[in-house]
């Protein structure tokens, strides 16, 4: 298998975990030899990679990476041409053009949501196989790309069970952000400037009924970017300073903590691909609510996993926010879905029938 | 004929499936089986089945349905009626296989245990079934060859929904209903929504002669077990040329031999009769088969009143010729009206046809009428369209002029602003489509021109629409392989497009509205099979007079000579006079005098809230 994956190993977020359960999963498979990776990202030193990968780091021109792509695929002739994301399609096309070998196309979110602009969708009608992290991105795939409904699979992110645990509120963040006492609503995530999708300005607008109803009420804002300033601007304008605090992005290792300090998740976005914080919440016990329109809906089980709104309901919303702050902390049992060992499997059958 | 839903959740993550949902879903098709209905889930809430139960054959508790297998492994909902049952029945009695009714269903569950998908070839009927397999861990889709019987589903990405129906897929509210502009745009260009495209993108139709496996991965493929061109296509190799004395008593045996099949019943067969030749053969085929006691049915319309196109004298004829008790019945501007909410709710999918099968049907259902014959598909068959003589005449005369980079298109943008003026919209196309068979089929038989559809659904959905369509493509599909002969093109064309999708499917909605089973026997395999060889080498002979004589006695010469009408409404005159109706008075391009009736109907129909 030859890969063309931006990131594997290079990061922790939910694409990436995604990218390194999948090439997990294809070297545990009896069919695939070896997986050769070209990617942009060099690989974090304490994260193991599986036994048949080899990774080719490598960053800065485009040229470059093709030319070592085409290389690649002429020297080892892979049966199988991976494609991590749909703006390296044109050249994993090319490159089962040039080798014959199976087309495999993994799509997340937003990327896959609208007809990419110009070469960028050239090549969608040659793919295999599309493994897609939920059905609504395959939906919105399958709206503007001619590729039959058969070919695009749903395999949703799988969590690693075993990396979560419910624990006390830790000390020192508690000490950090001095919030001892109080009832903290986490929302977890990028903040990106030009897509400002994740909710946290929904949540903001209803601060002062929340903590008309929890006087004790701290919304955190895990994460960083450039939509930080404005979102921090919305606070200040609108007097809730004492309820808020923006944490900044935090060091991969004390996430978990983070969670632990929650009592409650919320993310009412409206176009997540799948959502993998809600699986994370869920593993640390906390209550967790998301939007019903987007790949959070996959993440929710459709509302078993956590509480499902509309987000666009400000009712809706509200009485949900008031439901998870209530609410004890629990693993939710249909978590179990979506353990690592039924996602191994999935993509086992995949390549069995490709 | 019956009502089934079939829901598998196979992906691990999908919660189990909701039994409201499925209720929701069968008993949203009570018209289609009024008689009963049923349901199985399985232990571990992945599988459910659900059936509407209209009793046609066997009609104890024990024909009731879902149906399984000695052992329940085999779980099955079907649709439709299996001729042949009978022997298949006594074939499988012989091979040990134990029976505990006489319906064809229990037939199928046996029959899958010994041949698995492949016993859709043995079959000879109409059916949609689903059936599911605990061995397997699989559900089975299929549909009948002809496509006579409708099967739909969705797959989300982690369950699959199959329905008989379109709208009762969307009662149970977990299918998306998003718009399919390839459905959409397939409307506006024909008629009906050509399928595998519904006009919601996440449902299919299984296409006719089609079986899908779902399984732990999903709809697989849809697998083609049957082609229409195809049995065109081999039939030429097989083609046999005979006296006028041996094609009409080959004919003659075989039509009857389709129509004393479709008489198998638990309930008495009556007829649908119209002044033309082919219900009227049909009708006398009957008889002739031993049918007794039959009614027959017209329709008629005070507009038409002692002209060419009132059916209801020679329909009377033909019903004292061969004995059968008539009704005869009136439908006016005013009932129509009455009836037009229900007519659009009952409308599956926008179709600019079918309401005359809806008030023929209701006329039957008044008179205690469960089975009807109907003599749809002689027309196919037996070169009934105008499409037979000036497809091929035009494919010829265009030609040259379609080899010409780019004339067609420019001709078309010229004309396309001129021509509609004075004449059909479609001669502006000439050029760009008349040169090949698929391009001349669309015009033929286009409601709308492709280059008109931005004026009815906007730019992009336009485009989209006729990308995602690629209409020529499908076109081009219903003939491959290519039967080559003239003939044998134009009967698969019109066979597997405007008959399977606009007038078979009509036939469905419209008599399950009142219950109705309407049988088709010349829609029938073993028919095509027999006549395609003899009728493609001589199509000058494959004409309606060669079926007329398949009656004995004779039709009246007033039907046998009678000049082809069709089967119509007065739509025209109503969407004209009726206030109600004008909604396509908001269209300049529906607005020019002459516009045929159908194009307004089609945008009315769908801006009154069919979609």
């Amino acid at each position: 298998m030859l890969a063309l994956m931006p990131d594997a190993f290079g990061g922790f977020a939910g694409i990436a975990q995604y990218s390194r359960d999948l090439f997990e999963s294809f070297s545990a498979s009896s069919r695939i030899d070896s997986i050769v990776s070209l990617t942009r990202h060099p690989p974090v030193s304490n994260i193991p990679i599986p036994v048949k990968l080899t990774e080719r780091f490598l960053a800065g021109h485009s040229a470059r990476y093709i030319i070592l792509a085409v290389w690649l695929a002429l020297r080892l002739r892979p049966n199988v041409i991976l494609c991590g994301h749909l703006n390296l399609l044109p050249i994993a096309t090319l490159l089962k053009k040039l080798t014959g070998g199976s087309l495999i196309l993994q799509v997340h979110g937003i990327e896959a949501w609208r007809r990419p602009t110009g070469l960028r969708s050239w090549g969608i009608g040659n793919v295999d196989l599309v493994i897609s992290v939920s059905r609504f991105t395959r939906q919105q795939l399958l709206l503007w790309s001619d590729i039959e409904p058969h070919r695009v699979r749903v395999v949703s992110n799988a969590v690693h069970l075993d990396d979560y645990s419910v624990g006390e509120k830790p000390g020192y963040l508690v000490q950090r952000y001095g919030v001892k006492g109080k009832l903290v609503l986490l929302t977890l995530g990028r903040l990106p400037g030009n897509e400002r999708y994740k909710g946290q300005d929904r949540i903001i607008a209803l601060l002062p009924k929340l903590a008309a109803r929890f006087p004790n009420l701290i919304y955190m804002i895990v994460g960083d970017g450039s939509d930080r300033a404005r979102l921090e601007g919305v606070v200040s304008t609108q007097g809730l300073e004492e309820y808020v605090i923006f944490t900044g992005r935090i060091p991969e290792e004390e996430k978990i903590d983070h969670y632990n300090l929650a009592d409650a998740f919320a993310m009412p976005s409206t176009s997540e691909g799948f959502g993998f914080v809600f699986l994370e919440a869920a593993a640390c016990g906390l209550p967790v609510l998301g939007g019903g329109n987007d790949g959070s809906r996959d993440a929710l089980v459709d509302g078993r996993l956590g509480i499902m709104v509309d987000c666009d309901s400000t009712g809706e919303l509200l009485e949900g926010l008031e439901e998870i702050l209530q609410r004890k902390k629990r693993v939710p049992d249909c978590l179990k879905l979506f353990d690592f060992p039924r996602f191994k499997l999935q993509i086992e059958q995949l390549l069995t029938n490709l | 004929m019956c009502g089934l839903v079939g829901v598998f959740a196979y992906h691990p993550v999908a919660p189990d499936i909701s039994r409201d949902e499925v209720r929701i879903i069968r008993d949203s098709m009570q018209s289609r089986g009024p008689d009963g209905s049923g349901e199985w889930f399985s232990a571990d809430g992945r599988v459910a089945l659900g059936h509407r139960r209209l009793s046609i054959i066997d009609l104890s508790e024990a024909g009731s349905q879902p149906m399984t297998n000695e052992d329940g492994t085999i779980q099955l909902v079907f649709n439709g009626e299996i001729y042949n049952y009978q022997a298949l029945r006594e074939k499988l009695i012989h091979r040990g296989h134990t029976f505990r009714s006489h319906s064809d269903s229990e037939v199928l569950v046996h029959l899958y245990e010994e041949r698995g998908e492949e016993m859709v070839h043995e079959l000879r009927g109409m059916f949609a079934l689903v059936l599911w397999d605990s061995n397997r861990k699989a559900m089975l889709l299929a549909r009948d060859p002809y496509g006579i019987k409708p099967l739909y589903y969705a797959d989300d990405g982690w369950t699959v929904r199959a329905a008989s129906q379109v709208k009762a897929l969307l009662e149970g509210s977990n299918v998306s209903l998003l718009p399919e502009p390839a459905g959409i745009a397939g409307f506006y260009l024909t008629g009906s929504v050509p399928e595998p495209f519904t006009i919601y993108q996440e449902i299919r139709a299984v296409p006719a002669g089609s079986v899908v496996w779902v399984n732990h991965l999903g709809a697989s493929a849809p697998k083609r077990y049957f082609s229409i061109a195809q049995v065109f296509s081999e039939a030429r190799k097989g083609a046999t040329r005979l006296s006028d004395f041996e094609l009409n008593q080959v004919v003659h045996e075989t039509l009857l031999d389709s129509v004393r099949h479709h008489l198998v019943a638990d309930v008495a067969v009556s007829g649908f009769l119209s002044a033309g030749v082919d219900s009227g053969t049909i009708i006398a085929l009957a008889r002739e088969a031993g049918a007794e006691h039959m009614q027959t049915v017209t329709l008629a319309f005070e507009e038409y009143r002692s002209t060419h196109d009132d059916e209801a004298p020679l329909a009377r004829e033909v019903s004292r010729a061969y004995g059968t008790a008539h009704r005869t019945r009136s439908l006016s501007e005013a009932e129509f009206q009455k009836e037009l909410p229900r007519i659009l709710s009952v409308m599956d999918q926008p179709s600019i046809d079918g309401i005359n099968t809806y008030f023929i049907s209701k006329a039957a259902a008044e008179i205690g009428v469960k089975v009807a014959l109907s003599g749809l598909g002689g027309d196919e068959l037996f070169s009934g369209y105008p499409s037979f003589r000036d497809i091929p005449r035009w494919a010829n005369f265009s030609r040259f002029a379609a080899h010409i980079p780019t004339l067609g298109r420019l001709t078309r943008a010229i004309a396309s602003h001129v021509v509609p003026r004075y004449t059909s919209p479609k001669l502006a196309g000439m050029i760009e489509y008349g040169g090949t068979y698929p391009g001349n089929y669309l015009l033929r038989r286009g409601l709308f021109m492709p280059w008109e559809l931005k004026e009815l659904l906007g730019e992009e959905m336009a485009v989209e629409g006729l990308r995602r369509l690629a209409p020529l493509k499908l076109i081009g599909s219903a003939m491959t392989p290519d039967p080559e002969l003239p003939y044998s093109r134009i009967a698969a064309l019109e066979a597997s497009l405007y008959m399977r999708n606009q007038l078979l499917r009509d036939t469905d909605w419209a008599s399950m509205a009142h219950s109705i089973e309407v049988r088709v026997p010349m829609v029938d395999t073993t028919l095509l099979k027999t006549l395609a060889p003899i009728l493609c080498v001589d199509p000058s002979r494959a004409n309606k007079r060669l079926l007329a004589q398949s009656a004995q006695p004779p039709l009246p010469v007033g039907v046998s000579q009678r000049l082809k009408t069709g089967f119509t409404l007065p739509l025209n005159r109503w969407l004209e006079r009726n206030r109600t109706l004008d909604i396509w008075r908001r269209l300049p391009l529906l607005s020019r005098p002459g516009t045929h009736w159908a194009r307004r109907w089609a945008y009315t129909s769908v801006s009154m809230g069919m979609s």
